[in-house]
């Protein structure tokens, strides 16, 4: 059940933002106008926090915070929260500290004051999941719960239930990056390539996006450890890169630092949905990490590892292809195997269909008909037949039909390519902590090509 | 017991940008594109009318009870969405005339140009 809020506050505009903002964090927000409502509506119960404007008709922040701290005990009365465009005047009176469990500025803006809301939240009853989240997280060595941004925004729900887990304030510098939907694919790799958070682990809250740093499930405490061991070593290594690495704008540079950050290998794993047929961890655009990582592995700062080797279409360059027997003369995958038949009496020899009339063998060369297998004939072998144009023969050809453009690329004009995995060098290593990556122009030759 | 105080003003305001740009980006992340256009709206409505407000007072009676309400309403609202410029004008007027400070005038004009700076501005992001 989402906290519950009252902002009270008697300007139209600032009330629309702020229910607006806090409703879309998930949490359950309801007005009031003046300060005597506020009053009724807070003893009413069922609140967990109000945000009370000092500047309020009737009587003003101040009067209704401690006449709520007269008729209300300490148990049941909700946590308050000056907001004040002139805090100097509220500070100036003597028992505001008294009355008000914060005064924040309306010069504040929203991430901060989430922040504080939700810093009071938790020492409610309805911040018990926030505080065991925290020492979990202590735990397993992080200061708190981790700082996070998240792709996409996350909806009112989501903030609701990852505020538990995560700082989602805004205030801290982020620690991880939270991936909540396939839809976000896209930014995971405008992240990587063009943000200079590209340092950042990639949580993956989905549990079905290949190529994250991690998983997280908060069910599941054993993710709660690799989230962990992520966010401490992409920050243990971030200190060690290179300010040219860490500033770099270029893909190269980007990909090694990442395999240095992340403290395992490139390593390609099945991905049926791409061209390519395999994608590597990170998310970094999948059709130029392979030619990156060559360039890499070419300069000596990674070192390949064979992965799987692929035919390419001919075409449009697609792994996806069908391999298939087809026809020697027309090229069709339409074949069938058929038995051949010897007749022993005139050794003719020929495909079982061309003795077949009816249900009777006559011999096409000698007429006679084939009574006794074993006396008037035999089986020696079987023939592939063409069901298109007819052709026999023994062997088939062995081609490729591409999934994606539907070209056909015979067998041994397909091109082979090598995939690998990647680890970085000992040099690759000294490079990127000594940040003196000057990346070379690309290679003009294919490397990889079997 | 958690205080975070304003700092305290200088006297000119001109080095606050017009719009803190990136803390409206972190703020509009948090809101609805179309609610953040009204609000734009809302803002120039109030900016025209205090400008109109100003301007049809006569100078003896700058430090009346409904200029300083109007601006007190603007300052939290321009606040709030990141015109630090126009906040701090608003808000450095409504404390001339609390404290009955001389100044009443200057803050005024301070005020004017504020608003004509912002308008710009905001009727920019209220078409988007």
């Amino acid at each position: 059940m989402p906290a519950h809020l009252l902002v009270v506050e008697d300007d139209q505009l600032q009330q629309a933002v702020l229910k607006s903002a806090f409703e879309r964090r998930g949490y359950s927000v309801d007005v009031a106008s003046d300060g005597l409502t506020a009053v009724r509506m807070l003893r009413a119960g069922g609140y967990d926090l109000a945000l009370i404007d000092y500047h309020l008709p009737e009587i003003d922040g101040f009067a209704s915070a401690r006449l709520l701290r007269d008729l209300m005990s300490e148990e049941d009365r909700p946590r308050l929260i000056a907001v004040t465009a002139t805090s100097d005047s509220l500070s100036l009176r003597d028992a505001s500290s008294i009355v008000f469990d914060a005064i924040v500025p309306k010069s504040l803006e929203l991430p901060a004051l989430f922040s504080i809301v939700e810093t009071h939240l938790r020492a409610t009853a309805g911040g018990q999941t926030a505080n065991g989240a925290e020492a979990a997280w202590r735990e397993l060595g992080l200061a708190g719960l981790p700082a996070v941004m998240m792709l996409p925004l996350p909806s009112a729900a989501q903030t609701h239930l990852l505020r538990h887990y995560f700082d989602l304030s805004g205030c801290r510098e982020p620690e991880a990056v939270l991936l909540l939907g396939p839809e976000a694919i896209r930014d995971a790799i405008g992240l990587r390539v063009h943000s200079p958070r590209f340092t950042l682990p990639i949580i993956d809250l989905t549990g079905c996006l290949a190529g994250a740093d991690a998983v997280f499930s908060a069910t599941d405490r054993s993710t709660w450890n690799a989230v962990a061991s992520a966010i401490i070593r992409f920050a243990k290594g971030r200190t060690r890169l290179g300010g040219e690495a860490s500033n770099a704008a270029d893909l190269e540079t980007r990909l090694l630092s990442y395999v240095f950050l992340s403290g395992r290998p490139l390593q390609p794993a099945a991905d049926f949905a791409s061209r390519e047929c395999v994608r590597y961890p990170g998310f970094f655009p999948h059709v130029e990490t392979r030619p990156a990582a060559e360039r890499l592995a070419s300069r000596g700062l990674l070192e390949r590892r064979f992965f799987e080797r692929f035919h390419v279409c001919g075409h449009c360059g697609s792994f996806r292809l069908n391999v298939r027997e087809e026809c020697l003369s027309c090229h069709s995958a339409n074949l069938r195997d058929v038995a051949v038949i010897h007749h022993y009496r005139c050794a003719h020899q020929a495909p079982e269909t061309d003795f077949a009339r009816g249900i009777d063998l006559i011999c096409p060369k000698c007429r006679r008909q084939l009574n006794h297998f074993g006396r008037d004939y035999g089986k020696p072998g079987k023939t592939v037949v063409c069901g298109d144009c007819g052709a026999c023969g023994s062997e088939p050809a062995i081609g490729f039909a591409c999934l994606d453009c539907g070209g056909r690329t015979a067998g041994d004009a397909a091109e082979k390519l090598d995939i690998f995995s990647y680890s970085l060098t000992i040099e690759g290593n000294a490079v990127l902590q000594r940040g003196a990556l000057m990346i070379e122009e690309p290679h003009a030759t294919k490397p990889g090509v079997a | 017991m958690q205080s975070v105080l304003t700092p305290a003003p200088s006297a000119s305001g001109s080095e606050f940008p017009i719009l803190d740009l990136a803390a409206f980006e972190r703020t509009s992340g948090f809101l609805d594109p179309d609610a953040i256009r009204s609000y734009m709206q809302t803002l120039i409505d109030r900016s025209d009318l205090l400008l109109r407000e100003i301007r049809d007072q006569a100078p003896a009676a700058a430090g009346t009870g409904d200029l300083v309400e109007s601006a007190h309403a603007l300052a939290g609202s321009a606040s709030l969405l990141c015109f630090q410029r126009l906040a701090f004008a608003a808000r450095s007027y409504e404390q001339a005339v609390e404290t009955g400070s001389p100044e009443i005038p200057a803050r005024i004009a301070q005020l004017v140009t504020a608003i004509e700076a912002s308008l710009p501005e905001m009727q920019s992001r209220a078409s988007r």
